[in-house]
């Protein structure tokens, strides 16, 4: 995929030009997004390596590049040099999780928590279930926990959550824990307290202990303590993220390192860059590597929101389409929520996430009829890129949603994913008639455009969870994702009830561009339990204000220290410190960002107070707030940012409205609103900035198609971005 | 007859009981729910029928996403103790969301008590209004409380939306969530029977005012109903939106296909898995309240309470279920109204029949003939007076004979991946006292909830995973929780060998020690949840034992407190059934507890409190349980030697430089023949047992409870009268 730039101007440009290069590995694809100062952009595509994940994005690198006619395998030595960014997210992690090849790792808990881990959260069992596997008992099974309860030890202890030593740490019994594990042959010791968020002596003592053992014994382990590594509340999730980083955070982050390895050979002379959950990067060398475990979906609202900025637009909702999810996230004055118990691999974590919600619903999603009652069943299941449609002919032969894109003629079965994939339509015709269709007692191209109206009425209403509460004609929505163009008019439902629908050319690698967008920054939170009673008195805010700036204090601290690390000088640092409130009483607390800064005054405090009661009504609306009930606020954080350096969203000349004549391909006939019509195709990468197309109609791309329906049609702007409207 | 559409029905000025006594006629009259022998919108076109669903799903779950983020209660945020979903003006439950289902027949009940009571006239039903209800005419305890809200559409009653929860205190006799102390319903509470409580979507300030004077956590309840209105209202709006968007006439006409389309998954499920016949179970409750501190005397003894449960399916899966032999209501709390009844059948039905589209029509072609009345499980056209704050201590039996009941008809035609064997069952442990903010709370131990899973056919129950009443119910983390609590928790570990063994074990339930802190002093009960003392639920499937009976421990504060510094062990939970981890606290300073403990025991700092938490039935006999998973269970501290050894018949030695346990396959093999050739040298023929039962029948040579228990039952029930005399060959004038 290519934007704006010819050939010779491309070739001309790799002598000097400053690229970025942002990836983002998926389970089936490794996606590299490259752009240069002019906002001229490039996506690749490649396979995903996970057993050497360098290989997939040394491809995918390639890929991108021979765009621009560039070979890197000939010239990689005069164009890697002058990359000044390189982003990853992906699988790294999580790869160590699922073929479990990650760390032996030795758990120490409170004696009478050593079962948590194969106790699970009753809830997290049914995680990625739909609702009849809920509600259908004997579908339940547990997995195995990733540490073995023969490597983890209790001992004795207790901190209450306002940090009270209840029972005080049995020292011979931590002793005897260590030894213990030792014996296992434990390759990284973890440790999990309960209260230790509030008050984590019993965590630095216990390390204090195991570290001197280490030494005695002549043996060097990592200790991680979960105070370090996630000083959260909630000790399920907790003790989940501490497992997490330690099993699989160093053979993650080793992949991390070949890839680095791989580019700094061909001259790149900088850190590679991980995404972290809450939207911002970090050197790959951050401690807390665990925090990128979940960043999989956060590169697309990223690059929403810098899109937005870019642009004007400040309330988004973002879609993202792909092969089994469908992702949404909202932003929201510019901001963007934070989900603080995220899932990932059927657990929690108290791993601060950028809010996006899933549901099992894209191009792969399986279509079945009920046995007893005919009713058409979804997914959630997908078939995914293996063994992929009927249609790919490696093995499935349960219809999915893309069978009827390609049936209804909507995907063209001579260029998928580039041509790159040769398609059995036969098969998936035969298939989704005889299981499907006939049942239905349906014409088989009807039930495949009622079929794909169903799974967008799923995605409007997923959609509409998420806007629940606001008004969308405040807001545009954004669609993207390797299928989303093949959705998007239709699970916007009325065109009209938005401020605006929207996609973009390069809508395919969008979650790497969102990479390539985000800030260098760190976030530090910690725990804490503080009352403020409604109307305080100034004693009162004056000693929450001192509590708070005493927090943040120590969190600047650390992250003037953690950047240094990085090679960022203090002066180059921003920070923004919020705090977690709610009413005290109930379990859901917010994120308000303090409007002053740090507290210098009690009147600072009542803006504090002031913020959060107009973020619980933004967020819940009247109905909800408890007038007259204290406050309490739960966390204290701080967000630390350094400068870094982004794509700039280029702002093209309009040309005419009508496309230019290279843009046309063959026209085909589609099936829509229960009849085949001829529909207009053009070549995507070929629209221009002010062309205007009429539905029904296709624009095609190699790895993107967006389907405009009859009554729609789109308007592709300065910034290229494609406007979707009634016709 | 020509079924007429709800739309014919509404536009004419028929009261909503002409609309309930019609829907109700039609469905006798034709077996389908509103006489709809055809689904015609669901024929003209199947997507715009599921994306109607699926929009009706998405309001649910939305509702309760958000509201229980408003909410007070810890069951509810933390542990999800709570409901939404939405009714046909005539109160059948169209959609709801994920949850406690065990709430979703409720409103219905109320919206039919409503109608009989005329609330058409007086009160009066008007857009904006807000009623709720947690009596039991309509609700199943008095903690759980839900309100309804009515959506119009022109002036039209098309619907109601209901949100349920669990609210931790109702200013009963005993504080906290299961009162079991109360000789009547006066002392049950604060009860609110289908009241008005909001008009134009405002709550009332009277109303307001009265739960905070009467009620230990006023606070906490109004929260509580905050969140539920608030979800009701979001619904609402979804509703409307709907409505806008496909037009009123084929809402209505559609949410009734949803009903019936239910029903027919419901009864397809049966006919496909189940043999046609007659299958009944009985559980047997006791409360063991003799010498106890009680209200009135009469309360103060040794209770048996018989639960009968008979269900009949014949060839077009039509179910009849009936009571027949449940014996008589008791002066404590432990007694049911009919919603009762209609919950424990909603989880049996939703966890094991259908549980693809949850509402109505969930039950199938069911037909419940009403418990005898002055049983436990009908009290009210005998004493209307009966309490019922604790009423969870027998449903909780009534559901696992359910699921029970329904593994056995699949299992005999060969679905045998259908099976679970039953429910756990939980003590009610509630502890009240000064929280870490200084507010007193009393808590009880909702994070039972996720139980274990009854055994499969084909698997081990799932430990710690399950509630009957919830099936995506949690445990929460312990930190979540005492944010609110006045105590800590010291364990949570699985009950070792707590579930029943068979071939396929049941689920173990958990282990949880609680200690007080940092109130200096705090109060507890032990009310329950289905828990037994003495006579184990009957539960289990094919040879295998049911979940055994245990205690709930109590540890002095001063014993603990001298233990920790002296730095000696203090996680002291069972290490088995019979060996209590806190006799290590010396004589004296440990007691076990019986159920129920009604008046309020004062217990210091550092006490600490082990519930004795039931787990599943089994299934199948333990002898051809594979030697491997008991090696297994031995390795993560769920069973113990002895156990495996006397019950499973497999014996294992612990190698220390492994530290793993070894399964010694001879010694196993030699082991399991001596329990089979003990089983037969007490084993006796039928016939033989028969005789010699008769005689002891016959002297009525039985302990009081039970004698009491009989007698009660054959007085109430003469049909079942008739067979304990016919199966016995007594006299037609026998009587216990």
């Amino acid at each position: 995929m290519q934007s704006g730039t010819s050939k010779e101007r491309a070739v001309e440009q790799t002598k000097e030009a400053a690229y970025i290069v942002s990836c983002d590995a998926g389970g089936t694809m490794t996606d590299l997004f490259v752009v240069n100062p002019d906002g001229e952009f490039v996506v690749g595509k490649a396979a995903t390596t996970p057993h050497q994940e360098s290989i997939g994005y040394r491809e995918s690198l390639e890929d991108a590049f021979t765009y621009w006619d560039i070979d890197l395998k000939k010239q990689a030595k005069q164009v890697i040099p002058n990359v000044i960014r390189a982003v990853y997210t992906g699988t790294a992690m999580l790869n160590a999780m699922i073929i479990r090849s990650g760390a032996k790792v030795g758990l120490i808990v409170n004696k009478g928590f050593e079962q948590t881990l194969m106790q699970t959260r009753a809830k997290e069992i049914v995680l990625g279930y739909g609702r009849t596997e809920v509600f259908h008992a004997v579908y339940r099974r547990r997995k195995e926990p990733y540490v073995p309860y023969r490597q983890i030890r209790g001992v004795t202890g207790r901190i209450d959550l306002r940090g009270n030593e209840v029972i005080p740490l049995y020292e011979h019994e931590a002793r005897a824990a260590v030894e213990e594990l030792l014996d296992e042959g434990v390759e990284c010791l973890a440790i999990c307290f309960m209260g230790s968020f509030a008050n984590p002596v019993h965590e630095k003592r216990m390390a204090e202990i195991a570290k001197e053992i280490l030494k005695k014994t002549g043996k060097d382990l990592p200790v991680l303590t979960s105070h370090e590594v996630s000083p959260y509340s909630k000790e399920v999730s907790r003790m989940n993220t501490l497992v997490v980083q330690a099993y699989a955070a160093e053979s993650g982050r080793r992949q991390l390192l070949d890839i680095e390895k791989d580019l700094k050979n061909d001259g790149y002379k900088y850190p590679l860059q991980m995404v972290l959950a809450y939207g911002t990067v970090a050197d790959i060398r951050w401690p807390r590597i665990v925090e990128a475990t979940t960043s999989g979906p956060v590169g697309a609202i990223i690059g929403t929101k810098f899109l937005g900025d870019q642009i004007g637009e400040k309330n988004w909702v973002c879609s993202d389409v792909g092969g089994t999810s469908f992702d949404v996230g909202m932003v929201l004055n510019g901001r963007i929520a934070l989900n603080r118990e995220p899932e990932f691999q059927r657990m929690y974590l108290t791993v601060p996430m950028l809010d996006v919600r899933s549901i099992g619903a894209g191009a792969g999603t399986y279509i079945r009829l009920d046995e007893n009652t005919n009713r058409i069943k979804l997914g959630p299941d997908s078939a995914s890129g293996t063994p992929g449609p009927v249609a790919y002919d490696h093995g499935n032969l349960t219809p999915t949603i893309a069978d009827c894109s390609i049936l209804l003629g909507r995907l063209n079965p001579d260029n998928y994913l580039g041509g790159k994939v040769k398609l059995n339509v036969e098969l998936s015709r035969r298939i989704f008639k005889e299981k499907i269709a006939d049942p239905l007692g349906l014409d088989m191209y009807q039930a495949a455009e009622e079929i794909v109206d169903l799974l967008d009425v799923s995605m409007r209403q997923h959609v509409a969870s998420v806007v629940s509460g606001y008004d969308p004609k405040d807001f545009v929505l954004i669609g993207f994702g390797g299928a989303g163009g093949l959705h998007l008019a239709r699970y916007a439902g009325d065109l009209s009830a938005w401020k605006g629908v929207c996609t973009v050319p390069w809508a395919a690698g969008f979650s790497a561009f969102g990479c390539a967008a985000m800030d260098h920054a760190h976030r530090y939170g910690a725990s804490r339990d503080l009352m403020l009673p409604n109307n305080p008195t100034e004693a009162a805010r004056r000693e929450v204000a001192e509590a708070l700036n005493a927090s943040w204090n120590a969190q600047a601290k650390d992250a003037i220290r953690e950047f240094a690390g990085e090679g960022v000088s203090e002066e180059k640092l921003k920070f923004v410190p919020y705090v977690l409130m709610k009413y005290f009483g109930q379990i859901m607390d917010l994120e308000v960002t303090s409007p002053t800064g740090w507290l210098d005054s009690p009147a600072d405090v009542s803006k504090l107070i002031a913020e959060f009661e107009r973020v619980y009504r933004e967020t819940y609306t009247q109905v909800g707030v408890a007038q007259g009930t204290p406050y309490q606020i739960t966390r204290v954080g701080l967000v630390a940012t350094a400068d870094s350096r982004k794509p700039a969203i280029k702002k093209y000349k309009l040309e005419g409205k009508e496309p230019p004549e290279k843009a046309r391909k063959p026209t085909r006939e589609t099936f829509c609103y229960g009849e085949w019509m001829p529909t207009e195709i053009f070549d995507l990468d070929e629209i221009r900035p002010g062309n205007k197309i009429k539905g029904i109609a296709i624009l095609e791309g190699p790895a993107y198609t967006l389907f405009i329906p009859p009554d729609t049609e789109v308007e592709m702007d300065q910034h290229k971005v494609i406007w979707l409207r009634k016709s | 007859m020509k079924a007429k559409s709800l739309t014919d029905l509404v536009q004419k000025p028929k009261s909503l009981k002409d609309l309930v006594q019609e829907f109700d006629r039609q469905y006798e009259e034709t077996g389908h729910r509103f006489g709809l022998k055809e689904l015609r919108l669901k024929k003209e076109s199947p997507t715009k029928y599921e994306a109607v669903w699926a929009t009706l799903e998405r309001i649910c779950e939305d509702a309760a996403v958000t509201a229980a983020n408003v909410s007070a209660s810890a069951a509810i945020g933390e542990a999800r103790d709570a409901c939404w979903g939405i009714l046909a003006p005539t109160g059948e439950v169209i959609c709801c969301s994920s949850g406690v289902i065990a709430h979703f027949p409720l409103p219905t009940q109320l919206i039919r008590w409503m109608t009989e009571q005329g609330y058409e006239d007086d009160p009066g039903i008007h857009p904006g209004d807000i009623f709720e209800c947690n009596s039991p005419h309509a609700g199943v305890h008095a903690n759980d409380i839900y309100d309804i809200v009515p959506i119009y559409w022109e002036n039209e009653l098309v619907g109601w939306t209901f949100g349920s929860a669990h609210t931790l205190d109702v200013g009963a006799l005993s504080p906290g969530s299961l009162n079991m102390a109360s000789k009547e319903i006066f002392t049950d509470g604060l009860i609110i029977t289908g009241e008005k409580i909001g008009v134009n979507d405002e709550l009332k300030k009277e109303y307001e005012i009265r739960v905070n004077q009467l009620t230990r956590m006023g606070f906490f309840w109004l929260l509580d109903t905050r969140a539920r209105v608030a979800g009701c209202h979001m619904a609402r709006k979804g509703l409307e939106e709907l409505i806008k968007r496909y037009g009123v006439d084929y809402y209505k006409e559609v949410v009734k296909e949803f009903v019936e389309d239910s029903r027919r998954y419901a009864t397809a499920r049966i006919k496909t898995q189940a043999v046609p016949g007659r299958m009944r179970r009985r559980s047997c409750k006791d409360i063991a309240a003799e010498g106890k501190r009680t209200l009135a005397a009469e309360q103060a003894r040794n209770f048996l309470l018989l639960s009968a449960l008979e269900i009949n399916v014949d060839e077009e899966a039509k179910v009849k279920v009936n009571f027949e032999g449940t014996s008589k209501w008791v002066p404590l709390g432990v007694n049911v109204g009919l919603p009762g009844v209609h919950a424990f059948l909603a989880c049996v039905f939703c966890n094991v029949v259908g549980f693809e589209y949850h509402n109505t029509g969930s039950y199938g072609d069911l037909t419940i003939q009403d418990p005898p009345p002055g049983s436990f499980m009908n009290p009210y056209p005998v004493n209307p007076f009966a309490p019922y704050g604790s009423s969870w201590a027998v449903i909780w039996h009534w559901m696992s004979m359910g699921c029970e009941a329904f593994s056995r008809y699949y299992f005999s035609r060969g679905f045998v991946e259908e099976v679970l064997a039953g429910t756990s069952h939980m003590p009610g442990i509630e502890i009240g006292g000064s929280n870490l903010s200084g507010i007193y709370t009393t808590v009880v131990n909702v994070e039972l909830v996720p139980g274990g899973m009854g055994a499969r056919a084909v698997a081990d129950g799932e430990d710690t995973a399950w509630g009957c009443n919830y099936p995506a119910a949690d445990m929460g983390n312990a930190e979540g929780l005492e944010t609110v609590t006045s105590f800590v928790w010291l364990a949570r570990r699985f009950a070792v060998d707590g579930s029943g063994k068979g071939k396929y074990r049941g689920g173990l339930h958990l282990d949880s020690l609680y200690m007080i802190w940092p109130s200096k002093q705090g109060e507890w009960t032990l009310t329950d949840c289905g828990i037994t003392n003495r006579v184990p639920h009957n539960s289990t499937m094919y040879g295998a034992y049911p979940a055994p009976v245990l205690k709930t421990m109590v540890g002095d504060g001063n014993a603990v407190k001298k233990r920790i510094d002296e730095r000696k062990d203090v996680i002291l939970t069972r290490e088995d059934p019979r060996k209590p981890g806190l006799a290590k606290l010396g004589e004296g300073n440990y007691q076990a507890v019986e159920s129920p403990i009604l008046v309020p025991e004062t217990l210091s700092q550092y006490s600490v409190i082990e519930g004795d938490h039931g787990g599943a039935p089994g299934f199948g006999d333990p002898l051809e349980r594979d030697p491997a998973l008991v090696k297994s269970d031995l390795d993560t501290d769920r069973t113990t030697v002895e156990t495996a050894r006397d019950i499973w018949g497999v014996v294992a030695t612990y190698d220390k430089r492994a530290r793993e346990w070894v399964i010694d396959d001879a010694a196993t093999k030699k082991r399991r023949a001596e329990i089979v050739a003990a089983r037969k040298k007490i084993g006796v023929p039928f016939k033989e047992w028969w005789t010699k039962s008769r005689e002891r029948v016959k002297r009525k040579d039985l302990i009081e409870p039970v004698r009491r228990m009989f007698s009660e039952s054959m007085s109430l029930s003469p049909a079942y009268a008739r067979e304990v005399r016919e199966f016995w060959g007594l006299p037609e004038n026998f009587e216990y």
